[in-house]
């Protein structure tokens, strides 16, 4: 039998990107109860695994929701209801698969097909809104309903700006190739066009819910909206991870479009699979910055309040899409400039 | 949205040209609303009007008082609002005291006073912890919870219990504070203050909570006269009444200290208005500390005479409820009003000459700041709800009683 399948580069992203996002999710997770502790005054998670600090902790939550019964009540449109949190996860997590995670390690073999790739990823993102919109009109309750109303709403504040910086970013490289995007980062596209990032930033904790935009599920007033009458395995695979998991994705896209991606300076990478640990030592390096940028978003929670409805279509409108328009300016005052 | 009513649904009501008026029913299961429930009816986003429904914890306190020694009601009343536990069984007393014609022992005035204000500490923390997670502000809330923890410390030195106290008994208080109680509360004051100015600047001031707190739920002064609001209700729309003022009970106007008054009439004001009495709270205490006697005994003459001759002796350490149990309440009434976190408490007690009062009228803060809280959340967005709530402490099991 031939093992050659064994390094093919695809099983091996496969596996690095659920196995990785896996350990990503547990530690950012970790991370946000632990630094959210320590500046309210408590501990954290500590007893799964005194050792580790608590870092099991996650896993006896996750294992607590998947044995609990999954409910689905009577009013609920039946087939949404259960399907919306996997179709949440789905597009999610599915967005990051289309992004190689090295010049080699990628879903996507023709590299004619990469910048579709980017795109796609970027369009599979946007659909997880319609996924929560769904899910909150299956539940067939006044707070879901008026959840989702509020993240049709958000969308339309968030979209536009996130569109626009990332169109700054494409025209600042001129190039939609993500493998061209890391090698053009001569220096940081954060760094190239701040203004960009700050508004891909922001429009990423819009879209994925983060404080202070934890509006469409605020328990204050409607009681975590569209997902308030899920439990067990529906809210693991979408208010509770599935929401991570878009988190994962935007991070990992803004890693490539701002952070330099997978690119360590002055360290040129062999070919799979001879050059193996050089691959993933560059698979670990870019998923180490996801990590970190997906630190930042978990310790808003600990920050922020939530920011009022009609205060963040404001922001949107007159904020971010000002923001974006300079930023695609600003790019193309680079382009021509000429850096 | 489909036709099956389900739950949460009440109706929704057509208003002609395609608008439609929403009723949200909000509690008494909800996150935030308390154990009461507010029927919300929605105009697209605006609040147009609330109607509520009180009553879920209703506890019968005034006829539970009318069927007990008058001694056993102390630890009844406190159970209305645990947080402002000494303020409430303050005001019992006041009633009793006046009904039995007691004196207060000089030692008991300031000891009660010492902790009246940790009950108003305690209540502000607690108001201001709940209101922080209202907005959305996990911080706030552990903050509150936090410095609360710190102080119901200092109550389990003094009284032996972190929640139940049943400390004030009629003609003092029940037992003396050891002398570590003395240093700790300063130092707890020390780091109180530091933190709720550290509090002001990450949830109140936070740019997000500022724009979740200005403006919004706003009542202005005549409004809050005219509704009968109290405490920080009142005092956060410009109205300077204050019971401790307007009454003198205790040995407050012994003591330095200002009505903390805010014209805004927002939730911003109201939860300043708060942090004001923090601080206030804490320049009162450090003075009745430096001032309180360490020795004397803890009830005044008449209660003393009373007392079982065994814990005569002993009155200088502790007194026990069941000292009490030789006394009749005299045929007459009594009425006895103090001003707790959330605003005034008032107790009328009436005597028929037996051991059980004949009858008990409470009134408290939450149920007087019932209209006025409604009265701000019409016309404001609906996720203004639970910033506007919150800003009136509104307390469902003090307000049902």
């Amino acid at each position: 039998m031939d093992w050659g399948f064994l390094f093919s580069a695809r099983l091996w992203f496969f596996v690095l990107m659920f196995a990785a996002s896996g350990i990503v999710l547990l530690t950012v997770v970790w991370f946000e109860r632990k630094a959210a502790a320590r500046v309210q005054m408590r501990v954290g998670p500590y007893h799964v695994s005194p050792q580790l600090g608590g870092y099991l902790q996650l896993l006896a939550d996750a294992f607590k929701f998947i044995i609990s019964e999954p409910i689905v009540h009577k009013g609920a449109y039946r087939l949404l209801f259960m399907w919306g949190p996997a179709i949440f996860v789905t597009l999610a997590f599915g967005a990051s698969l289309l992004i190689p995670l090295t010049p080699e390690l990628r879903l996507i073999r023709d590299v004619n097909l990469l910048p579709y790739g980017l795109v796609f990823s970027l369009v599979v993102l946007l659909l997880v809104s319609i996924a929560i919109v769904l899910i909150g009109w299956s539940a067939n309750n006044k707070f879901a309903y008026i959840g989702a109303a509020r993240e049709a709403l958000i969308v339309t504040a968030y979209e536009l700006p996130l569109l626009l910086s990332f169109l700054a970013m494409v025209i600042l490289y001129g190039t939609l190739n993500p493998i061209e995007i890391v090698e053009r980062q001569w220096l940081a596209g954060a760094l190239l066009n701040p203004l960009a990032f700050l508004v891909f930033i922001i429009a990423t904790a819009m879209a994925t819910a983060k404080f202070p935009f934890e509006i469409a599920d605020y328990e204050g007033d409607v009681a975590t909206g569209p997902y308030s009458d899920y439990g067990g395995i529906f809210l693991v695979l979408s208010f509770a991870g599935g929401a991570y998991y878009a988190t994962f994705s935007y991070s990992f896209l803004a890693t490539l479009l701002f952070l330099g991606g997978w690119g360590i300076p002055n360290f040129a990478v062999g070919s799979w699979p001879q050059d193996m640990l050089g691959h993933l030592l560059l698979a670990g390096w870019f998923l180490l910055k996801t990590t970190i940028l997906m630190m930042f978003f978990a310790f808003l929670r600990a920050a922020m309040p939530v920011l009022r409805l009609d205060h963040t279509l404001l922001f949107g409108w007159r904020g971010l899409l000002v923001l974006s328009i300079l930023a695609v300016v600003w790019s193309v005052v680079l382009k021509f400039v000429g850096i | 949205m489909r036709e099956e009513s389900y739950g949460l649904v009440l109706g929704e009501r057509d208003l002609g040209a395609g608008r439609r008026v929403l009723d949200i029913f909000w509690g008494p299961q909800h996150p935030t609303s308390g154990h009461t429930r507010f029927i919300v009816e929605v105009d697209g986003d605006i609040v147009v009007n609330v109607t509520p429904d009180p009553g879920y914890v209703h506890r019968t306190m005034e006829k539970l008082g009318e069927t007990r020694h008058w001694i056993q009601n102390i630890p009844l009343f406190e159970r209305l609002s645990l947080p402002d536990a000494i303020n409430v069984t303050w005001a019992y007393a006041l009633a009793v005291e006046k009904l039995l014609k007691y004196d207060v022992s000089p030692r008991a005035q300031y000891l009660r006073v010492i902790m009246g204000e940790l009950s108003r500490i305690s209540t502000h923390l607690y108001d201001l912890g709940l209101h922080g997670i209202m907005i959305g502000s996990s911080t706030g809330f552990m903050w509150g919870y936090g410095l609360r923890e710190l102080l119901v410390h200092l109550w389990a030195m003094v009284s032996g219990s972190r929640t139940t106290p049943t400390w004030v008994v009629p003609g003092g208080v029940r037992t003396a504070p050891p002398d570590a109680f003395y240093e700790q509360t300063k130092g707890f004051l020390q780091y109180l203050e530091k933190k709720i100015d550290e509090f002001v600047r990450v949830v109140v001031k936070n740019p997000v909570g500022f724009y979740r707190l200005k403006d919004v739920g706003y009542l202005s002064k005549e409004e809050a006269a005219r509704l009968m609001a109290t405490g920080p209700g009142a005092r956060g729309s410009g109205v300077a009444w204050d019971a401790r003022k307007a009454y003198k009970y205790g040995i407050y106007d012994e003591l330095e200290w200002d009505i903390c008054v805010e014209d805004g009439g927002d939730s911003l004001a109201r939860t300043m208005v708060r942090i004001c009495e923090i601080k206030q709270s804490a320049g009162i205490i450090r003075q009745a500390l430096d001032r309180a006697p360490r020795e004397g005994s803890l009830v005044g003459d008449a209660a003393l005479h009373r007392l079982p001759p065994k814990l005569r002796e002993k009155a200088n350490e502790y007194v026990k409820l069941s000292g009490f149990f030789v006394v009749m309440l005299p045929q007459g009434e009594g009425t006895g009003i103090t001003e707790g976190g959330r605003g005034r408490y008032y107790f009328h007690v009436f005597g028929d000459g037996s051991e059980k009062p004949y009858r008990v009228r409470i009134s408290t803060p939450s149920w007087q700041n019932l209209r006025p809280m409604i009265k701000a959340f019409i016309g404001s967005r609906l996720m203004d709800l639970p910033a506007i709530y919150g800003s009136f402490g509104y307390f469902p099991p003090e307000q049902d009683r």
